[in-house]
């Protein structure tokens, strides 16, 4: 397939899952407020898993759960918003949408007008019903592209921008809770609810279990789509296909060696000031594989051509 | 009060109705139509709208801020074509398309016996502004250079069908005949079902079949690409919707590359190679080191791989010598001269502005004709003699004057009506028909084509970039 189009999909990949993700976590937090029992605060939490704490505050006095809640959904202005995030989406597929099936477009699209025509008096009035309809529409699109791509170079690049993201977002997640939370089991909980895992986390494990658990089970669990480990094997697994029998495949070294340290990696305990180094390099080689990858696709330099000059 | 109860038309040609009797083909149509009410169809409209906007089927306008997206207007009332008609149109277009290849050929590669012969003066068509020295020489597959045309037809007071222009470039809306069907089977499955209406799927592989027989010689499997100017352009649903039917690539000119007169493309397995090209992009803007040199659209060296070759573009380059609206009334004597025929369909009758005779004849009675500019598209810049203000046909005389070239006169055609539902009920609407003309080894007219209305009443322009609508087109089969 094209270069051009393999990374376009890639970033729809990416935007999608960050547009469902953000809105798992938003609403998982919205939810929480109703509990009484929080070591942080819920919401300043959240911005800073987003990496948009200081973003939010160029814009906002003060940390209201409002305001974030505007400010993580609606608003265009913060391009890390679920709106943004879905328009982005939607911008990409139009660029490829000879390559996608009609049905996700539809979905995107669908999910794109829902948000647009929501208020921020509808949003702040029923929060638990605007994510209700969020997580079906992203199950929806979820599952069009899991039953109606065809299994092209164009799902690959489309899946592996999907997992990359969503091991960024897990190791954040992890990040940002390790330094308040240690003992509060209920926060660890939230953590795996706001990751979609908790039921995945308790089959494996059972009810009785400790926050370091909870973390080694998101980094190196191999069989719940919500973990680290998980989604770096299927990015590996698509790659290879993707780049097979290509030499020097610079995005296949570094996934490689990516998903290898996770795996045999002896995870820091959360009261371990040596786990915040360990998701730091993790999270650089996470960027480390889409630089990569942008490299594979658009080689520098084709000096070999006879390149016509225009002047 | 059901739909046609109090319908009435003017003086113009009724598609539907013959003296207040609905025609034979139109029968069942009509009886439907009479089962319901506006709301009815009100309700059946709005979902395919609805459905129009969560496929993302759009067009963009140029010069709107927000929402230059906007929804593609379809009305719920199909155009019906009987066979008789359609055989006509059809044989009358597939003789078009040979003359005017004919014609290009001879002007382009050929010994120019139309000059020799002076069934047209050169300088008419060396001053087209779609005419291009740099094709001159350059050989084309099969010596096929109008692969896609659209050309547009209207009917005049007493039905008959005629040319009102000739599409030879890049003609656009294709697709909306396919979504229009796809939109029509579904709000009115019944009616559709008792009608035997001549399908229109297939498109997508009469067009891959004609660009693959032209390729260049030699290429046993070759890979064909729709080049786009992009995701901005006016047209790009319908470059994706052909790249998808015709499961081939959509490329950009950043996405191509010419090594040694080859064309390649970029591919996340290297450079592949490219064989065919379906460029929906104009002449000038395809080659910065032949054409414009700002151009950032096209690939650099394209023209010297075409020259050598290695690639087909489609359609070939120059065509606009020979859509020229100042080549227009020329169409005719074209057939004559190269296929020895007398032409099934007419023109519209023009008058030729340079001509010194004509001009004045015309001048005289401006508030009766149709004035056009010769190089524009999409209803820019006509102007209608019987509804323009003074101010208006004095400014166009000025121009006329000083650039007696770049216009033609029309007589105004008074095109056919039908009905069309508007705010909630049916009314006589002027509409046209862009039927496309598929030239590979050889030449299919896709049945049907693109119905467009003009909705504002009593208007005759009918382009989608001026406010028009659009009607499903069933041509129906012979039994």
């Amino acid at each position: 397939m094209l270069s051009r189009h393999a990374e376009i999909l890639f970033w729809v990949g990416r935007y999608l899952q960050r547009a469902a993700q953000t809105g798992q976590l938003v609403s998982i937090t919205s939810m929480s407020q109703v509990e009484r029992h929080h070591s942080v605060d819920p919401w300043r939490e959240l911005l800073e898993v987003m990496y948009l704490d200081s973003d939010y505050r160029e814009a906002h006095d003060e940390v209201t759960p409002d305001g974030v809640l505007e400010f993580l959904v609606l608003d265009r202005d913060n391009p890390g918003s679920i709106a943004s995030s879905v328009a982005s989406a939607r911008e990409g597929l139009r660029n490829v949408r000879d390559l996608v099936p009609l049905d996700l477009l539809q979905a995107v699209n669908t999910g794109h007008r829902a948000i647009g025509s929501t208020t921020k008096a509808d949003l702040v009035a029923d929060p638990v019903l605007f994510f209700d309809r969020l997580g079906i529409q992203a199950q929806r699109i979820a599952g069009v592209i899991h039953d109606s791509m065809v299994r092209s170079d164009g799902y690959r690049f489309l899946v592996v921008g999907r997992y990359l993201e969503r091991c960024e977002m897990t190791l954040r997640t992890i990040d940002v809770n390790r330094r308040a939370a240690a003992d509060v089991i209920d926060d660890w909980l939230r953590v795996l609810r706001s990751v979609s895992g908790l039921h995945a986390f308790i089959h494996r494990h059972g009810a009785l279990a400790d926050a370091d658990d909870v973390v080694r089970f998101l980094m190196t669990g191999a069989d719940a789509p919500c973990c680290v480990q998980f989604g770096l094997n299927r990015c590996e697994e698509e790659l290879e296909v993707a780049f097979a029998g290509m030499p020097r495949v610079t995005t296949l070294r570094a996934i490689g060696r990516l998903r290898a340290t996770i795996e045999y990696a002896d995870v820091p305990s959360v009261t371990d000031e040596a786990l915040g180094e360990f998701i730091e390099q993790a999270e650089a080689a996470i960027r480390d594989v889409s630089d990569c990858l942008r490299d594979d696709l658009f080689p520098a330099a084709n000096t070999d051509l006879h390149a016509y000059e225009v002047v | 009060m059901a739909l046609l109860d109090d319908y009435t038309t003017a003086g113009e040609f009724c598609e539907v109705f013959d003296d207040g009797v609905a025609r034979p083909h139109y029968d069942e149509l009509v009886a439907r139509l009479s089962t319901m009410n506006g709301a009815d169809l009100a309700e059946r409209a709005a979902i395919v709208d609805e459905t129009f906007r969560n496929l993302g089927i759009t067009f963009a306008v140029y010069g709107e801020e927000e929402g230059i997206e906007r929804t593609w207007p379809m009305d719920l009332v199909p155009r019906i074509i009987p066979v008789d008609e359609w055989r006509t149109i059809e044989q009358g277009l597939i003789q078009r398309i040979r003359a005017l290849n004919a014609f290009l050929e001879d002007l382009y590669v050929g010994e120019r016996t139309v000059f020799r012969d002076e069934v047209i003066p050169s300088w008419l068509v060396t001053s087209a502004s779609g005419f291009i020295r740099g094709a001159h020489g350059i050989q084309v597959a099969g010596g096929v250079r109008c692969v896609v045309s659209g050309i547009d037809l209207v009917r005049d007071v007493d039905g008959t069908y005629r040319i009102l222009e000739d599409n030879l470039r890049v003609p656009s809306g294709v697709s909306y005949v396919l979504e229009n069907r796809a939109a029509m089977r579904r709000a009115f499955p019944v009616v559709f079902s008792r009608y035997a209406v001549r399908g229109v799927d297939n498109y997508g592989a009469v067009l891959l079949r004609a660009l693959r027989d032209l390729a260049p010689r030699g290429v046993g499997e070759p890979t064909v690409v729709v080049l786009t100017p992009g995701v901005f352009n006016s047209a790009y649903f319908e470059h994706t919707f052909l790249a998808r039917n015709m499961g081939v690539e959509l490329v950009e000119g950043r996405d191509l590359v010419v090594d040694d007169h080859k064309l390649f493309m970029h591919t996340t397995r290297g450079l592949e190679p490219v064989h065919v090209v379906y460029r929906r992009i104009d002449d000038e803007f395809l080659d910065p080191v032949a054409f414009d040199r700002s151009s950032m659209l096209g690939v650099p060296g394209l023209m010297g791989a075409v020259a050598a070759g290695n690639v087909t573009l489609a359609n070939a380059i120059g065509n606009g010598a020979a859509d020229d609206k100042g080549v227009y009334p020329f169409v005719p004597a074209f057939i004559r001269h190269y296929l020895g025929e007398e032409p099934i369909l007419q023109n519209v009758d023009t008058y030729l502005l340079w001509d010194d005779e004509q001009r004045r004849s015309v001048l005289g009675r401006l508030d009766e004709l149709v004035v056009k500019p010769v190089a524009e598209a999409g209803g820019k810049g006509i102007v209608i003699g019987p509804k323009a203000s003074g101010a208006e046909l004095d400014r166009v005389r000025a121009e006329i004057e000083a650039d007696p070239r770049n216009f033609v006169a029309q007589e105004v055609v008074n095109l056919s009506t039908h009905p069309t539902f508007i705010d909630g009920g049916l009314h006589p609407r002027h509409l046209d028909l862009r039927p496309f003309v598929v030239a590979g080894s050889s030449i299919e007219v896709v049945p049907g084509g693109l119905t467009r209305v003009a909705l504002p009443e009593g208007s005759l322009i009918v382009n989608s970039s001026q406010g028009g609508g659009s009607k499903d087109t069933w041509v129906l089969a012979e039994s």
